[in-house]
């Protein structure tokens, strides 16, 4: 008894391979879109606090940046970041409003808080999955 | 008796898939979709598809497996993984084994099987992680299913002939026929 590969053998096996290749036809755009990850880069007195993805944030989250300088109450929603409270001085931060933009920032000189919207073109596709 | 015989048989089945199961735990899967593996015990699925000539002993043989697989060391999202895989693994064999008949050797059927496994895993690591990123490690994943499924196919080739000599082969031989 012996085996033997026949017609239809290949011709699955080639139809398998070409199953396999079509989520990555169909979502290979979807998922280019989210390699430009917009983040926002948050230091305090020069060092980095926090880095905090923007890319995909829709859903409001709020959260508070309380340091030795002060507190500041931070909300990020349709991937934009604000600071919506502060006990410091000149409130200027509060101004800013929402800032989503590559290149933006917010700046609260009292509290030496500084908010950068950065985008990391670098982040492949490839580390994208692998934090998943 | 024939239940008998065909009982010990299932479960000579059940245990030859638990083993592989366990040591196909110990194999290291080189991609990082959760959950994925390799589906060795296809090989037992693809025995029983050719050998018990009942539908409903096959799926038996399936869920029996599946749960002892979860108790034995595994979780509940491994039997998660391990069902939607086992069963797109089945339906798709069972669907070309009986379309394409004399056609196709075990060969094609289980490579099928074992890419059809790994859309399962797929699928459920879509559902939970809620990205469709994994998706994208599909053709890998089914580089390595189409050779483990050539090479189940013909480990179960040979399996057969000796279940084939087995006085139990004959019968269920006889029973299909
Ligand atoms: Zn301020």
């Amino acid at each position: 008894m012996s085996i033997k590969l026949k017609k239809w053998d290949y011709i699955i096996i080639v139809i398998l391979i070409i199953i396999s290749f079509i989520p990555y036809v169909f979502f290979k755009g979807l998922i280019g879109e989210k390699t430009a990850q917009v983040y926002a880069y948050i230091t305090v007195a020069g060092e980095l606090y926090n880095e905090i993805p923007l890319t995909g944030q829709v859903s409001r989250k709020e959260f508070s940046i309380d340091t030795k300088y002060g507190k500041n109450t931070i909300v990020i929603k349709n991937e934009s970041i604000a600071v919506v409270a502060s006990d410091c001085k000149d409130h200027i931060c509060e101004d800013f409003g929402y800032k989503g933009e590559v290149g933006d920032v917010i700046v609260c000189l009292p509290h030496q808080l500084y908010i950068e919207i950065k985008s990391n073109e670098t982040m492949s596709k490839n580390q994208d999955i692998i934090a998943y | 008796m024939a239940k008998t015989k065909r009982l010990v048989y299932i479960s000579l089945l059940v245990t030859m898939a638990l083993v592989l199961s366990l040591i196909e735990r110990n194999i290291p899967v080189p991609f990082l979709t959760p959950g994925a593996k390799i589906g060795l015990a296809n090989l037992v699925t693809v025995v029983a598809l050719y050998s018990l000539p009942k539908k409903r002993d096959i799926i038996m043989m399936i869920v029996v497996r599946l749960f002892l697989t979860s108790i034995f060391g595994g979780s509940i999202s491994g039997l998660m993984y391990g069902s939607m895989g086992a069963l797109l693994s089945f339906l798709i064999m069972i669907f070309i084994k009986e379309v394409l008949k004399d056609k196709v050797s075990m060969i094609g059927v289980s490579a099928a099987g074992a890419v059809f496994h790994n859309i399962g895993q797929v699928i459920v690591s879509i559902c939970i992680v809620r990205n469709i990123g994994v998706a994208l490690y599909l053709p890998f994943l089914s580089v390595v299913g189409i050779v483990t499924g050539i090479f189940i196919g013909l480990s179960a080739h040979y399996v057969m002939t000796y279940i084939y000599r087995l006085q139990i082969g004959n019968y269920l031989i006889s029973m299909r026929e």
